[in-house]
């Protein structure tokens, strides 16, 4: 029994917890790993910002480029969202996150964890620093019961609000009920895709469970992926290859054959200075890829063939003394770049994929981080809403900045409520009841068809032949699904009982974004459309939503909210047309060292 | 690949016992221990139990910590190097299987 029940390990929840606490609340905080040290936080190599002109005047930074107003960090994260983030979640990311900021800045100094500054107001870091800042400043909070191990499975709900959750412990398999005045939901995004850069659990838990509990999803067709390693195999999944852009290594992107997929060059300057990098890259070579040019793992090579021995050794020299700002010398977290620098002498070449980064859509939200559904908050890469449909500024900051203000509004909003009590064995059986399964798919099946399903018809270029299929195909994955078999009966760490929840979760967000992929006919940021190649505004400045009604999934859009920043208007521009005629990619969002 | 795996569950028996598996891999392909566990999962045995939650892969988290030919090592990070690899609990303390508290 607690005040605020807090899910998830990660930024969001750390910070939601820190806060509430702050308030006077009592606090559960429950992750599915650890706290600290489980999630997609851990997987951080990257970096987090504030403008540079709070940095400076506020905290005392002398080298923050104060040129990067909030204004103008404002308008560009509107700008390079293509005009459909509800402009309310950009100004409480911009107006709020210069204190919270500085706040975890200041846990990781007390932490002794690296946070290294480079302009404009950027700390670049690792995934395990920030998680030790982030603990360290859980841990000097007061109230907090931390739990870890523990998937939440249900939001329980009387009539009106949420109550609590049930959970399953996974080392023990054993039933966790928690009651609270006031829930927050920081669970990070959905990854339905086979090649993953993420922690291996992202499932859309939250995101389905808020779902399931009348809590609207927003957004769900953009999705980000970046450049991942394929190859040596020890190291697929990583995404140091992202790093060669920013640190100005030379190399050509070929396909299968060898053959250069070419990017036009005034797009090759803007991808070595802005976050826009993603972007081009999946329009290049997802399109590549798309038109059968990439290998049997849908991969390309970064093509060295025009270095020398040296060039090549002096890239990665420079690379790996950047690196020993956060990681022990010659690696990247526990990835030897090293080999990976062999493997390019040797061959000259080495195979990359793109991989899904992180999600851009998720629960509904507004500035106070409230859901639609009472009692219900949510924080993080779980929501949608602040980036539109491309993400430029830091899915760092948003986890902190959001988290930090979920905390505080479900503890100004439901400190007064009373606790209560409802029966939960309906929910446990339903749970326990997957174990009388017999001859069905398997979780592993399932969740390998999701990879399947999803890697054809969602991937980086969509048409709607494609996003039909892929639609049928989820809906008779989500019949097959009732009947999931579990061959151990054992409940004590049955990852086959616990795959079998996840696959669920995963099939509801991956199935929705693939609804709402069709709905989309123009290409707009992170959605791609070959059927649909242009940008058009006339019809598509909007958001799409989906929520429950008496079981069947319901469909509807919205305009963004415009609170200060004109939407652009016409429809049929050409895709890149667009991105140059509106000046996007601000430049200095990206880290740079000097200074 | 010969593997041999210590199993433990305490629905079937009270005392742990080893497993044999006949693996079609070779040890060139560069897999990791946890690559190695995962194949089994996914193709032999989906009942074997080892760290599989939450998981990092690239030797972040040190969650998935075991004991491979006597020693403790990352299972994301080994790399299984001969024809024939035993995989044991890091501790006694025994759960499931490779599992520990």
């Amino acid at each position: 029994m607690t005040d605020v029940l807090v899910i998830g390990g990660g930024g969001a929840g750390i910070t939601a917890a820190v806060s509430a606490s702050k308030l006077g609340a009592e606090v559960i905080i429950v992750a599915k790993g650890k706290i600290g040290n489980s999630g997609n936080t851990i997987m951080i190599g990257g970096s987090y910002a504030m403008d540079g002109e709070s940095a400076f005047t506020e905290y005392g930074f002398e080298k923050a480029d104060r040129g990067l107003t909030k204004d103008v960090l404002f308008n560009s994260i509107i700008n390079d969202g293509f005009h459909i983030s509800d402009q309310n979640l950009v100004k409480q990311f911009v107006d709020e996150s210069p204190w919270i900021v500085n706040e975890v800045r200041v846990w990781a100094e007390e932490a002794k964890q690296t946070f290294k500054f480079g302009r404009p107001a950027t700390w670049s870091m690792s995934g395990r620093a920030m998680g030790r800042a982030l603990h360290h400043g859980l841990s000097k909070s007061s109230n907090i019961t931390e739990i870890d191990d523990v998937i939440i499975v249900e939001l329980i709900k009387d009539d009106s609000r949420v109550i609590g959750a049930l959970g399953i412990d996974i080392f023990t398999g054993e039933f966790i009920k928690i009651s609270s005045k006031a829930c927050v939901l920081a669970t990070g995004g959905y990854q339905p895709f086979s090649l993953k850069n993420t922690n291996s659990d992202m499932t859309g838990d939250g995101l389905a469970m808020a779902f399931k509990a009348g809590a609207e999803l927003a957004d769900m067709e953009f999705l980000l992926f970046l450049l991942t390693a394929l190859e040596p195999n020890e190291i697929k999944g990583s995404i140091m290859p992202v790093y060669f852009s920013f640190f100005g290594f030379k190399f050509k992107i070929s396909d299968r054959n060898g053959n250069e997929i070419e990017i036009p060059d005034e797009l090759k300057s803007i991808k070595q200075k802005s976050e826009l990098c993603k972007l081009i890259d999946l329009y290049y070579i997802g399109n590549a890829i798309s038109n059968g040019r990439g290998t049997n793992q849908d991969g390309v090579f970064l093509d060295f063939s025009d270095s020398t021995d040296k060039e090549i050794n002096e890239m990665f020299d420079n690379l790996i003394d950047y690196y020993q700002n956060f990681y022990r010398k010659g690696y990247y977290h526990s990835d030897n770049v090293n080999e990976y620098r062999d493997i390019v002498l040797q061959n000259r070449r080495i195979e990359v994929g793109m991989g899904n980064e992180y999600t851009l859509g998720g629960i509904m939200i507004d500035e106070k981080m409230r859901t639609s559904v009472n009692g219900l908050y949510a924080a993080g890469e779980c929501t949608s809403g602040t980036f539109g449909s491309n993400r430029v500024a830091d899915a760092v900051t948003e986890m902190i900045v959001q988290g930090y203000r979920a905390g505080q509004t479900a503890v100004e909003e439901c400190l007064s409520f009373e606790h209560k009590q409802v029966d939960t064995s309906g929910l446990v059986k339903k749970y326990t009841d997957l174990f009388h399964n017999e001859n069905g798919i398997t979780a592993i099946e399932a969740n390998l068809k999701i990879e399947q399903i999803s890697d054809k018809g969602i991937h980086f270029i969509r048409n709607e032949d494609g996003l039909k299929l892929a639609i049928k195909q989820f809906e008779a994955l989500e019949e097959a699904l009732e009947n999931v078999t579990i061959t151990s009966k054992s409940k004590k760490y049955n990852m086959e009982w616990i795959r079998a929840i996840q696959a669920k979760n995963r099939l509801i967000c991956a199935k929705l974004s693939a609804l709402m992929a069709l709905e989309r006919q123009e290409s707009r940021g992170l959605h791609l459309r070959s059927d649909f190649p242009y940008v058009n505004n006339d019809d598509y400045i909007i958001r799409q939503f989906a929520r429950m009604e008496k079981g069947k999934i319901k469909l509807y859009t919205r305009k963004p909210i415009i609170t200060t920043y004109d939407v652009p208007v016409g429809g049929n521009y050409k895709y890149f047309d667009y991105i140059l005629q509106h000046k996007m990619g601000l430049e200095n969002l990206v880290y740079n060292e000097e200074g | 690949m010969i593997v041999k795996i210590q199993r433990f569950d305490e629905m079937i028996s009270d005392k742990p016992y080893v497993e044999t598996y006949n693996v079609p891999i070779e040890k060139n392909n560069r897999f990791t221990v946890l690559d190695l566990l995962r194949y089994i999962e996914e193709n032999i045995d989906n009942t074997l139990s080892y760290y599989n939650h939450s998981t990092c892969n690239h030797g972040i988290c040190g969650r998935c910590l075991l004991k491979v030919d006597g020693k403790n090592v990352l299972a994301c990070t080994h790399l299984v190097q001969n024809d024939e690899i035993e995989i044991f609990p890091k501790n006694d303390k025994l759960i499931k299987d490779l599992i520990t508290k």
